[in-house]
């Protein structure tokens, strides 16, 4: 993995955990998505998205490494 | 905590009889399947786990009873505000794919049995890996108190007895039963029962959801009854301001301190090989999703519902157990169902108290009378060495959870086992990744973080002892400083001071040396 490609990622779970914590949203928000407030549903989204991308990276990763064996 | 349980009938004592015998016959199974009489053998099963155990074992290790209680608790309490929980049991695999997999590599090269062996390899410090080792020791030994303690309340309320025997006879009997298995069998029999147990939490809290669904209706109507009461917006409003700063905060502590319980580094190095290790933590990347945000929806559903079955002032941690007790009362079904889902939450108390307690014991024996006490001393005698402690802390853990049955402000205030672990991180991460770091600033490093986060933490029992009221013109008060874990002011001035001061004192030979041993062990 090149320095750059672990500048991105870092970046993106940077990124990602920025959208998971709900600082951006209006205190007295009720909005509601499919019957649960929207803030909950972007913050479980973007968990689901860290929990995807780490999986891959670490199953990535143990592709690359039987590759270099 | 769930002595608003119903008393269960012989049937159901039967079962839960049955699951603690089938501990004890892995126990001896694991006996049975021993290679040799070695450290390795029998604090990491010869290193031999494969991918379903390891996941299993890692996964009951990781959610303790705490999970199940604590959390349905918090989010009763705080709505929606606990969602924080989500991110940081997510956040602890995010940090096993920033050092687990190195660190596995150069287990297997050299043979680690305990975090310490890796801080000994890397820094040849003696000094480093006795402080580590008392930082590791103290976070968790409290841990297994407390678990020990939750074993006891959960058993109150199962029985006609009254609560006071009910709760010494329950820490007295899952103390044996601990016992036994884990003297007989080591970590085989406790990842085995491990993961017997991973199965009934996993049973456990997908039945929590079915039936409390059932029961009390969707997340959806529990959102529109909670958006509705005045009194209850807040649960589902977003957190704002230092709310937010403290969902950082947790995010980052239990993230990083999570990922540095010494039971969950032994399990990287008892990983049968890199594969299994990946796959396992790839798959624990989900289950956040499938516990912590289950245990959320149930503390929001009964707190919707919470006037038709609980009462004010209610406190968080008797939450499930009064669920619980609602859902027996409607059917015999649901009776059977709450036996079932207990003895999930027994499973996930003792997986947490076994590993913990194999943990202090490897790293008492290895890192303190191993290094300091009896040096060079073979492994067969270590390994007998390691069995009595063994015993010795868990006698000693049933006694404090006996003895503080009713002092559990003093457990809490003793409980900063994320503040004092997480000033472990500079000499894992930093050690496994920058060739440049010195043993001296990583130790003084770690003195500075444990200072700076103790004083932080009881700075408001400092003040009153010393009869200071105000420091710089602001009352002393205690909690956290602008909504931030004391353990993380620590953290950042113990990286600081390791990373000056090893950029200030180079040492070209040591630098090198540590840099080839990282490179030999680093697949890119």
């Amino acid at each position: 993995m090149t320095p750059l490609t672990r500048w991105f990622l870092g970046g993106l779970y940077l990124a990602l955990f920025a959208v998971a914590v709900p600082w951006y949203w209006p205190a007295d928000s009720t909005r509601q998505w499919a019957g649960m407030p929207a803030w909950v549903g972007a913050s479980v989204v973007a968990s689901i998205a860290i929990s995807l991308l780490t999986a891959g990276l670490l199953l990535r990763g143990g592709a690359d490494e039987e590759r270099a064996q | 905590m769930t002595n608003d349980l119903i008393p269960f009938g012989p049937w159901a004592l039967a079962f839960i009889g049955v699951y603690l015998l089938s501990l004890l016959g892995i126990g001896w199974l694991g006996y049975r399947r021993r290679e040799s009489q070695t450290m390795s053998d029998f604090f990491l099963g010869g290193r031999s786990t494969g991918f379903i155990v390891l996941l299993l074992t890692l996964y009951a290790t990781q959610y303790s009873g705490n999970t199940l209680f604590l959390f349905t608790g918090r989010a009763f309490r705080h709505g929606y505000g606990w969602l924080t929980s989500l991110h940081f049991m997510t956040a602890i695999v995010v940090v096993y794919l920033f050092f687990a997999p190195s660190l596995f590599r150069l287990a297997h090269r050299h043979r680690f049995v305990t975090p310490g062996d890796y801080l000994a390899q890397r820094f040849g410090s003696r000094r480093l890996v006795l402080l580590a080792t008392i930082i590791m020791v103290a976070a968790i030994f409290n841990f297994l108190i407390g678990q020990m303690m939750a074993m006891g309340r959960a058993l109150e309320g199962l029985t006609r007895l009254d609560t006071g025997t009910a709760y010494i006879c329950g820490v007295i009997l899952l103390t044996l039963v601990i016992l036994i298995y884990e003297s007989l069998g080591g970590f085989r029999a406790v990842a085995w029962t491990d993961a017997i147990q991973g199965i009934m939490l996993l049973i456990g809290f997908a039945l929590l959801l079915v039936i409390v669904l059932q029961r009390f209706g969707s997340l959806g109507q529990a959102n529109r009854l909670l958006g509705a009461d005045p009194t209850t917006v807040a649960l589902i409003t977003p957190p704002t301001g230092q709310r937010c700063a403290e969902w950082i905060s947790y995010i980052l502590i239990v993230g990083i301190g999570g990922a540095l319980y010494p039971q969950a580094i032994q399990r990287i190095y008892a990983a049968r090989h890199e594969a299994a290790l990946r796959r396992g933590l790839a798959v624990m990347a989900f289950l956040p999703l499938t516990t912590t945000l289950v245990v959320i929806a149930v503390g929001i559903i009964a707190r919707a519902h919470w006037s038709t079955i609980g009462s004010a002032n209610t406190r968080d941690d008797a939450v499930l157990a009064i669920v619980c007790r609602t859902i027996q009362e409607d059917s015999l079904v649901g009776h059977m169902l709450v036996v079932v889902l207990f003895s999930a939450i027994l499973a996930a108390l003792m997986s947490t108290a076994d590993s913990v307690l194999l943990s202090i014991s490897s790293m008492v024996t290895k890192d303190i009378y191993g290094r300091f006490i009896h040096t060079g001393a073979e492994d067969a005698h270590l390994t007998r060495v390691g069995k009595w402690i063994t015993a010795l802390f868990l006698v000693a853990a049933a006694y404090l959870a006996i003895a503080l049955r009713d002092r559990t402000d003093l457990l809490r205030l003793l409980d900063r086992k994320f503040d004092l672990l997480v000033q472990l991180a500079p000499a894992f991460f930093l050690g496994l990744h920058w060739p440049r770091l010195r043993r001296g600033p990583v130790f003084v490093g770690m003195v500075v973080g444990i200072a700076v986060a103790l004083l932080l933490a009881y700075r408001a029992d400092l003040a009153r002892i010393l009869h200071v009221e105000t420091l710089f013109g602001h009352p002393v008060t205690s909690g956290k400083p602008w909504g931030f874990h004391p353990g993380l002011y620590g953290l950042a001035a113990n990286t600081i001071v390791a990373v000056v001061g090893s950029l200030a004192t180079p040492h070209p030979t040591t630098a090198a040396a540590a840099s080839d041993k990282i490179r030999a062990t680093s697949p890119h």
